[in-house]
């Protein structure tokens, strides 16, 4: 029996892709079988839109024209089905014109069809001038722009495409015709946030990426790349758009090209499109290429060793893949399709751009002195991370035991994707979900002395011990949750290394204790946003200056801040007012454009808000200069000269939940840790309870849950029983000295004194606990 | 006195029959004065009042007059107000019909296709189109509902949306009459928990959880969420259907309970006019009616006076599955299915 809404369940209980692909081409069959009109055409268009959106749109070219016969062989289907049949059409005709097999007389039949059921079923002819204007961008450049204006002229109605996609088709037609100040205006409501859809700004970013490369302009395609990337996650469905990074990575940034490459290089192989393959080849020929300039004479690095690129059809050796072969591969496959669908449009637009010779950043620096940071960008290219791991032997671990131990810990829901054994250096990538982790680990005998600062209670004096033996460095590059990258990271070093005795973060210069490691590997929420940047300090004995600036937000993608003119009396003002700021744009992950509001503060009765621009310094890219305002149209005022917040002689930001939710996050995280601690009899215990509202009382109060202290607990099996501390105005039914129960689910906060130690603990100092070292 | 006055007047009366009344003479005096903005703005207010306050019924009659009158003015239709005001009475129709059997499915169609193609016109999104006539079509074609749910959770709210509160809700439903309580649990955690309210909210949501552990049988359950709901539901008219469901639960936990609360609801009951709602009512009415009969339980259903309802156990419970049954088939004739009937058959009933 044929029920299709039990199909429909089961197709939407899968994830999008390949697998909903094949449950929808089952129920295609089912339909088709049980003779069913109206579904043969339901599941054809739903194929159709997976394929389209979510896959290479190969699909969907092939079963558009068995859907449009049952359309026109049922006219008691067509009040029903005539919207989504058009609909389909439109993302067909657009698409079609990416696969050099489908004839120039094809494309254009198909093309006169739709225009001709548009006219008949009385919808506008816009989106057909704007899919039209889309082939002839490529096919015929000199007669788009007169398709354009009919574009124009013609009425929105239900079959145009969303704002958001004209808006962007308009920045394109202006890059088009040269106009990159006017693309960028018509650009600006996509580009501030206020028009979305599911691929823009995904392709708008992407658009302006490829458009400031071919123009030269590196550092503006770097940065719309950087928006680009983070975007599209490298989806398979982005693969064109991900070819266009690998160009951009080529010019400016090979090493991470190198990364998007073996990231995404099993969608390239999986795809059946044409155009996007193509993209993808002309990216990675340039990136190969790139690379081997880079590579120079030195034999070292002709080949890699990454299995995956044994996907593709070149040849392997002992020695592993040789990357000019590889170079040499992409590009006589990007010539070939570049010259297939040259050939069947008529033009040479594919061509001319693979042939194009791009800049890249050496060249533009060359004869140039080095330029100061103009343009306001936020985001920057991210630096890698760094990190030191510290012993105090003079025996490090070999890395091929350093693989061994990878292999055992690894857990189920990740995927070791490649690892390489050398001398002194291990290296390994792995893949979760959506995820890539990459670390290379790297014996160094000697390193200079690193002025880390010793925090989370490590030892200065085990620091100086630590310093004095070979040590580890490891090198990675976070992704978008770096709070989360740095407690992976402390998961793999403490089982890769269970003899370290410190770790210092190279970047922030932080130096912490094993424990702390320990703690954040099992409890991912102890990582704060001031774990994630330092503050750098230099002093001026003559002037009496001090000049500080953040360290790490650059790993994160975000400019460094400074604050300039400080003095030896108001640097600790300074300081922490640097401090918060960073951690606001840390919590946030973005510093927004130089200029605009990312923050605000309270300097005695006086409210500012937080801004940045350009560092004044010469040749510096990444730093901003932190401002203040005192309203958003007014100057803006170095902190160092805010006469409010030297007399308040400190600043108060706002509360946000973000703190709340990371502390309840962890609090519940560390509760084993703390029944454990309960265990020991500790001298003091408490723990701070979230209780739900009756719906009037928190109508009355205005929020919906009260915390409560309770304290005096002991531990009955997984809770804690203890005793109100006071009593809630919000809950009359609980009086101080009440006995009340306590699970995990309920608790934000705690703290205990165990007897051993001097100090009592928390969830954020749970890692000082005698247990946590044990493990 | 002028119109704006007028309708402030609407205010200072009780809501229902006072306030439906005091409108229709509005109307006539708009009517009467060839005063446009008012002649529609007046009807609107008439249909939002029969909607929320009412049985339905009279909406559905004005409904058509305030269409034409907005189709046949441009005045109205290049009037922002007036245009987004048009939609958002559509969106009240388009869910009403089906509470009228009398309404055909061809007729209910009609109007679907209407309101899409309103929507689209005005660059709007289908979100409130799929969830409505998903709503609709559960009844009428269940694959067809599963289509439109999932249209509905990809199309993105608006302004002519019900709202997210409502978009969470209607997954709530639509997760639990397809038996996926995991999933209807993680949509309802935001109007359970408090962190979304509306005027509907939370006792839409209870209610569905409701019938949902009466049709699983797990009456301990169904209780939890009947103590929630009750306070909502009861002596309001809008709720009529709601008080149905109670009964159905009652009928089965605490039948003196539900004898109370059928007492208290039975001239409401004969006072609608919305079939629906009665049908509903009646459903429950005929399980604890059947449920007194058999058990001889010691309940006492005061009827009012001069009403055609019997007053002794057995005459009770044949009537009120009579009653029940002849509105249920008419449901189910109009939709092609039995799912009315089922309901009634859910728990035991008395014979004709």
């Amino acid at each position: 029996m044929f029920h299709p809404e039990e199909l429909i369940e089961q197709i939407h209980d899968l994830p999008h892709g390949s697998e909903r692909m094949s449950a929808l081409q089952s129920a295609i069959t089912e339909a088709d079988n049980a003779s069913s009109h109206r579904w043969r055409i339901y599941f054809r268009y739903e194929y159709i839109r997976e394929s389209v959106f979510h896959d290479d749109a190969f699909k969907a070219v092939i079963t558009f024209p068995e859907m449009l016969a049952i359309f026109d062989e049922h006219p008691e289907l067509q009040d029903d089905y005539e919207d989504d049949i058009m609909v389909v059409f439109k993302w067909v005709i657009e698409n079609m014109a990416e696969f050099h097999q489908v004839s120039r007389e094809e494309i254009e039949r198909f093309y006169a069809e739709f225009r001709r059921r548009c006219e008949h079923l009385g919808y506008s002819l816009r989106i057909y001038y704007h899919k039209l204007c889309h082939f002839l961008m490529r096919a015929d450049p000199d007669e788009m722009p007169k398709v354009y204006e009919q574009f124009h002229r013609a009425r929105r109605d239900r079959l145009s495409d969303c704002e958001a996609c004209e808006m962007n088709f308009d920045m394109e037609i202006a890059l088009a015709l040269g106009n990159t100040e006017q693309a960028l205006k018509i650009a600006a409501p996509i580009l501030d946030g206020q028009k979305r859809c599911a691929e823009i700004p995904h392709k708008t970013y992407s658009t302006l990426a490829e458009h400031f490369l071919y123009k030269g302009d590196l550092h503006e395609a770097q940065y719309y790349a950087i928006l680009a990337e983070r975007w599209t996650e490298l989806k398979p469905e982005f693969l064109y758009d991900t070819g266009l990074l690998l160009e951009v990575a080529a010019s400016t940034d090979p090493q991470h090209g190198w990364k998007i490459l073996k990231r995404s290089l099993p969608d390239f192989v999986a795809s059946r499109n044409p155009e996007s393959r193509l993209v993808y080849a002309r990216g990675a020929y340039r990136l190969l290429r790139r690379i081997n300039q880079l590579r120079g004479d030195d034999p070292e690095g002709e080949y890699t060793l990454n299995a995956i690129f044994r996907q593709l059809p070149v040849t392997c050796t002992k020695q592993g893949i040789s990357i000019p072969e590889l170079e040499q591969w992409f590009y006589t496959f990007a010539k070939e399709q570049s010259e297939l669908l040259d050939a069947r449009n008529g033009s040479s637009f594919y061509m001319d751009k693979l042939e194009k010779e791009l800049v890249v950043d050496t060249e533009k620096n060359a004869d140039q002195e080095p330029q100061a940071d103009t343009r306001p960008h936020g985001i920057i290219r991210r630096l890698p991370a760094a990190f030191m791991i510290g012993f105090t032997e003079d025996t490090l671990p070999e890395p091929a035991v350093l693989e061994e131990r990878l292999r055992a810990w690894l857990p189920e829901d990740k995927e070791l994707l490649s690892s390489v054994v050398e001398e002194g250096e291990y290296s390994f990538s792995v893949k979760s979900e959506d995820s890539l982790f990459e670390l290379t680990l790297r014996q160094v005998p000697d390193l200079p002395p690193i002025p880390a600062r010793p925090v989370a209670g490590m030892d200065p004096e085990l620091l100086g011990a630590i310093m004095e033996h070979p040590k580890y460095m490891a090198l990675t590059e976070y992704s978008d949750a770096p709070m989360e990258d740095l407690a992976l990271i402390a998961q793999v070093v403490v089982t890769l290394f269970p003899g370290m005795r410190g770790f210092v973060d190279l970047m922030t210069l932080h130096a912490y204790p094993v424990n702390w490691m320990k703690y954040v590997a099992r409890y991912s929420a102890a990582v704060t946003p001031s774990d994630m940047f330092g503050l750098e300090l230099s002093g001026d004995e003559e002037t009496q200056s001090v000049w500080m600036c953040t360290r790490g937000l650059s790993c994160m993608g975000i400019r460094e801040l400074e604050i300039n003119g400080s003095t030896m009396d108001n640097y600790t003002i300074m300081a922490d007012l640097l401090d918060e700021a960073a951690a606001v744009v840390t919590s946030r992950g973005v510093l927004p454009e130089s200029g605009e509001v990312f923050g605000r503060c309270r300097a005695g009765e006086k409210q500012f808000v937080l801004t940045w621009k350009p560092s004044p310094h010469d040749g510096e890219t990444s730093i901003g200069e932190l401002m203040l305002l005192e309203s958003e149209d007014a100057e803006p005022v170095s902190p160092a000269d805010c006469e409010e917040l030297l007399e308040a002689g400190e600043a108060d930001f706002p509360q946000t939940n973000a703190e709340f939710y990371r502390r309840r996050a962890l609090a519940q995280q560390s509760y084993p840790l703390l029944l454990q601690l309960m265990d020991r009899n500790p001298e003091q215990a408490a723990v701070r309870m979230e209780i739900r509202l009756d719906d009037e009382i928190a109508d009355q109060v205005g929020y919906r849950y009260e915390t409560l202290w309770i304290d005096e607990l002991r531990r009955d099996g997984d809770d804690l029983i203890g005793k109100a501390t006071e009593t809630p105005d919000a809950l009359p039914d609980i009086k101080e000295g009440d006995e009340l129960r306590v699970s995990c689910s309920e608790i934000v906060s705690w703290y205990i004194k165990p007897v051993e130690t001097e100090y009592s603990l928390t969830e954020n100092t749970g890692f000082a606990a005698p247990e946590v070292d044990e493990t | 006195m002028s119109f704006q006055d007028t309708e402030a007047g609407f205010e200072a009366l009780d809501r229902g029959t006072p306030r439906l009344s005091a409108m229709r003479d509005a109307i006539r005096e708009a009517d009467r004065q060839q005063d446009l903005k008012w002649q529609f703005m007046f009807r609107y207010d008439y249909i939002e009042e029969s909607i929320f306050c009412g049985d339905r019924y009279y909406a559905l009659i004005m409904f058509p007059e305030l269409l034409e009158l907005f189709d046949s003015h441009e005045a109205l239709q290049e009037d922002g107000q007036c245009s987004h005001l048009m939609l958002i009475t559509f969106r009240w129709i388009v869910e009403a019909v089906e509470e009228f059997p009398q309404i055909t499915k061809e007729e209910i169609d009609r109007y679907f296709r209407l309101f899409k193609r309103r929507l689209q016109d005005g660059g709007h999104s289908l979100n409130i189109y799929y969830m409505k006539r998903g709503f609709v079509y559960w009844h009428i074609d269940r694959a067809q509902a599963a289509a439109d749910f999932y249209r509905f959770l990809e199309a993105p709210l608006d302004e002519i949306s019900d709202g997210r509160p409502l978009y969470y809700n209607h997954q709530v439903e639509y997760y639990l009459l397809t038996d996926q309580e995991e999933k209807a649990f993680r949509a309802a955690e935001p109007i359970l928990s408090g962190k979304m309210r509306s005027s509907a909210l939370p006792q839409s949501t209870y209610h569905k959880f409701l019938t949902y552990y009466i049709r699983k049988g797990d009456y301990d359950k169904a209780a939890h969420y009947a103590k929630l709901l009750e306070p909502y539901a009861k002596d309001n008219p809008y709720y009529l259907h709601n008080i149905g469901t109670l009964m159905s639960l009652y009928s089965q936990t605490d039948p003196a309970h539900g004898a109370q609360l059928l007492s208290n609801h039975l001239a409401m009951y004969l006072e609608s006019k919305n079939p629906w709602m009665k049908v509903h009512f009646l459903v429950g009415a005929a399980h604890l009616a059947e449920q007194i009969r058999q058990t001889n339980a010691a309940c006492i259903v005061r009827v009012p006076d001069g009403s055609e309802i019997p007053s002794d156990p057995d005459g009770m419970a044949r009537y009120f599955y009579r009653e029940a049954a002849k509105i249920a088939k008419r449901f189910d004739e109009r939709n092609g299915t039995d799912d009315f009937m089922q309901k009634l058959l859910l728990l035991p009933v008395a014979s004709e």
